[in-house]
């Protein structure tokens, strides 16, 4: 009897690595419910479609924001040369010498010194003045075309007394006035006058 | 099945090979010629446009502008890009308001890259220009100023140069603050010309806003004055400083001959300086209130100390004689400065003496700027102590032998108006919106002394003064009247003459100066009667216009 053969030695086979999860998922992506139903679902199309369209839309919004921005800045430009040229013709027909020329075409003259009275300010003036004013009384005892015309009287036409006594009005002329009783020009050593 | 494998591999090829083709295109077109691509593209769609920054304002005191700055344009030409010059100078001829001859001598230069046709013409011609679409002709956007006063304080204000360069009066002292900067914008154009996007590249910047002290009204007021002066006595030049001596805020600064800022090509510099600061002269007898104060707040003399006084005075080889002559007699120091007595000035100046009368000058404000910020003032002579010769005290109280300017003088005044503080005389108020700080004052004089030459002031405008003949019905004014002979290459001339006056009003509390110095009138010599009566058309004005009621 032949003896027994031994045993079969059970080699021991080496098992392979499990592959990385996210490999896993990957290749498990394709096989899931849910990837399976998106995507035989026709509605997913229309949404592709709609994110494209809106994509579009949004480029064609800029470009048009873009396009009317860039029609409105020359428009601006002309507006604020405009303004500036129309600003420099209402500074030149407010210009003091235009306008007292007109006002002495219109005859109206500057009062004379003598014309002009003060009133002393009293304690209590100014509340006087804010109750006439509140009861629209202080308009009252001004000419009808001033009033009308939403002017107001100057604060040093009042009408009381002057405070100070009043020369009698001579017009102060440039240079036309008679040379004074003095003059100079006799000083010994290069005379120095009045 | 292999079949379709190898039809799939193909089309797999082909699809690589365009793929391929593709990034290759595009590696060229990126890549490669990217750069210049790009800067075709550029030249092409986008456009750098200048956007011209606005110089400051310069308005008055009430917000009446003095000075604007206007869009305008510039039309250039590029002339060897210009087909027919003949043509072309034609056209822009009638559109530009310039010869046709002129443009075609222009742009006939082919070897020019650049010219300009006309700077700062207005907006409608540069449109007419644009219309015309000539080649090698373009516009340029600039801006121009305007003065819409037209004449008014236009030696103060200044003038400003092709590039809108301060190059006179506050327009150049105040260049860094009215000066604006350009602005960039980079448009980009679609292919039908149209603007699809506009970039600022760099905001423009408009120059800060001068606010002045003057008032327009009174300004003019100033100037008619003064043109009157001019129409009688034909002086060489006349100024007049208007000023509330209070604070020393000039309200008016005027010159005559008067010149049109927009016109300066055949104006001369003497007509162009403001001559309020920057001519200098003898002051003579106006000078004789400081002598007086200066011998008041040392306590030498008092009002009515009394003199007795020769008809001439020598001192050292000079004789000094009075204007009129007169017999000796006794004056009081008060009756000095009302008559204008040069031996009774001379006198209080000797009795003061040259070491404490000098300081006195300093201390008043002569010989060095004011401070009043304006270019170019003129500092004025003032010998030193240790250039006093034997007769130098016989010259400086009655105002020879140094010369000031007129700023000086009003500065000088208006500390004795004021009470005795002397204070740099204040032409800008605020500097875009924001207040300058007023410059603190220097006492010179006690108030007391102050009053007592106030006082004596008056007895000028009073019977028996020199300026008698000036009134202002209502008011009591003060002043002093001044005549010198002017000094012609070391000699006083006997022909050419300084008058001025220097007036205050009211009297007792002053809120208005007026200092008058007409240079060689013709006719009329005297202060009294060439200066003093503009003081009081200008005084009779402002007054009322101020709202200052009588003392």
């Amino acid at each position: 009897m032949p003896p027994a053969a031994a045993p079969a030695r059970r080699v021991a086979r080496p098992v392979p690595a499990p592959p990385p999860r996210v490999l896993v998922a990957v290749r498990e992506l394709p096989d899931s419910g849910l990837v399976v139903r998106m995507s035989r679902g026709q509605l997913w199309i229309g949404v592709l479609g709609a994110l494209l369209a809106g994509i579009v839309a949004l480029n064609v919004v800029s470009l048009s924001l873009g396009t009317s921005a860039g029609r409105l800045s020359p428009r601006i430009e002309r507006l604020a040369r405009e303004n500036s040229a129309l600003r420099a013709d209402l500074a030149q027909r407010l210009a003091t010498p235009r306008v007292q020329a007109e006002a002495a075409r219109l005859g109206l003259i500057v009062p004379g010194t003598d014309e002009i009275g003060y009133l002393s300010s009293r304690d209590g003036d100014a509340a006087a003045a804010a109750q006439r004013l509140a009861a629209g009384l202080l308009g009252a005892s001004l000419p009808a075309e001033l009033v009308a015309g939403g002017g107001s009287a100057p604060a040093t036409s009042t009408s009381a007394a002057p405070t100070a006594p009043v020369a009698p009005t001579a017009p102060s002329g440039g240079g036309a006035s008679p040379p004074p009783a003095d003059g100079g020009g006799g000083g010994g050593a290069g005379g120095v006058g009045a | 099945m292999r079949l379709i494998e190898r039809r799939i591999g193909l089309l797999f090829a082909v699809f690589c090979v365009l793929l391929a083709a593709v990034f290759a295109r595009a590696f060229w077109l990126q890549a490669v010629r990217g750069g210049e691509l790009q800067a075709e593209a550029s030249a092409q769609q986008t456009r750098s446009v200048v956007v011209p920054g606005h110089r400051g304002r310069i308005l008055d005191r009430r917000g009446k502008e003095l000075a604007v700055s206007e869009d305008a344009a510039s039309v250039f030409a590029t002339p060897y890009q210009v087909k027919d010059p003949a043509a072309a100078a034609a056209q822009l001829a009638p559109a530009l308001g310039v010869p046709a001859a002129v443009l075609r001598q222009k742009l006939s230069k082919r070897e020019t890259g650049f010219a300009y046709l006309a700077r700062k013409v207005d907006l409608a011609a540069a449109e007419r220009v644009r219309r015309l679409d000539i080649d090698g002709i373009g516009v340029l956007p600039d801006s121009h100023r305007v003065y819409p006063q037209g004449e008014l304080a236009a030696q103060v204000i200044g003038a400003v140069g092709i590039d809108n360069q301060g190059l006179s009066g506050l327009e150049s002292g105040y260049e860094s603050e009215l000066h604006a900067t350009d602005g960039q914008r980079k448009v980009t154009r679609d292919a039908l010309g149209q603007t699809i996007e506009a970039k600022t590249v760099r905001g423009e910047r408009t120059g800060d806003e001068l606010t002045l002290t003057l008032d327009a009204a009174i300004q003019d007021r100033t100037e008619k004055a003064l043109a009157e002066i001019g129409g009688q006595y034909a002086p060489a030049g006349a100024t007049a400083i208007v000023m509330d001596p209070r604070n020393a805020s000039i309200l008016a600064m005027a010159n005559w001959p008067p010149v049109n800022p927009s016109e300066l090509t055949n104006v001369s510099q003497a007509d162009l300086q403001n001559r309020a600061t920057g001519f200098t002269y003898e002051p003579g007898s106006t000078f004789k209130s400081f002598t007086v104060a200066a011998a008041l707040q040392d306590g030498i003399v008092g009002p009515d100390t009394s003199f007795y006084l020769p008809p001439e005075i020598k001192v050292a080889d000079r004789t000094i004689g009075e204007a009129h002559p007169r017999g000796a007699e006794s004056l009081t120091v008060s009756q000095i400065l009302a008559q204008s007595s040069n031996v009774g000035a001379v006198t209080v100046g000797l009795k003061l003496g040259a070491e404490r009368f000098d300081p006195w000058i300093r201390r008043f404000g002569f010989g060095r700027q004011t401070g009043i910020g304006f270019p170019a003032e003129e500092r004025g002579i003032v010998p030193s102590l240790r250039d006093y010769s034997g007769s130098t005290m016989g010259n400086l109280p009655i105002g020879q032998g140094l010369s000031v300017t007129p700023v000086q003088m009003a500065a000088g005044y208006a500390a004795i108006a004021n009470g005795g503080t002397l204070r740099a005389p204040r032409l800008v108020t605020e500097l875009d919106d924001d207040p300058i700080e007023m410059p603190r004052g220097r006492r010179v004089l006690s108030t007391r002394t102050a009053r007592k030459v106030l006082t004596m002031l008056e007895g000028v405008l009073a019977p028996g003064g020199t300026a008698s003949e000036v009134t202002v019905p209502g008011y009591e004014l003060a002043g002093k009247t001044g005549t010198s002979e002017k000094a012609i290459n070391g000699v006083y001339s006997k022909t050419r003459f300084v008058a001025s006056f220097v007036g205050f009003a009211p009297a007792r509390k002053p809120r208005l100066l007026v200092a008058i110095v007409v240079d060689e009138p013709k006719g009329d010599i005297y202060g009294g009667s060439v200066a003093a009566p503009a003081f009081g058309e200008i005084a009779g004005f402002a007054l009322p216009y101020l709202r200052i009621p009588p003392d």
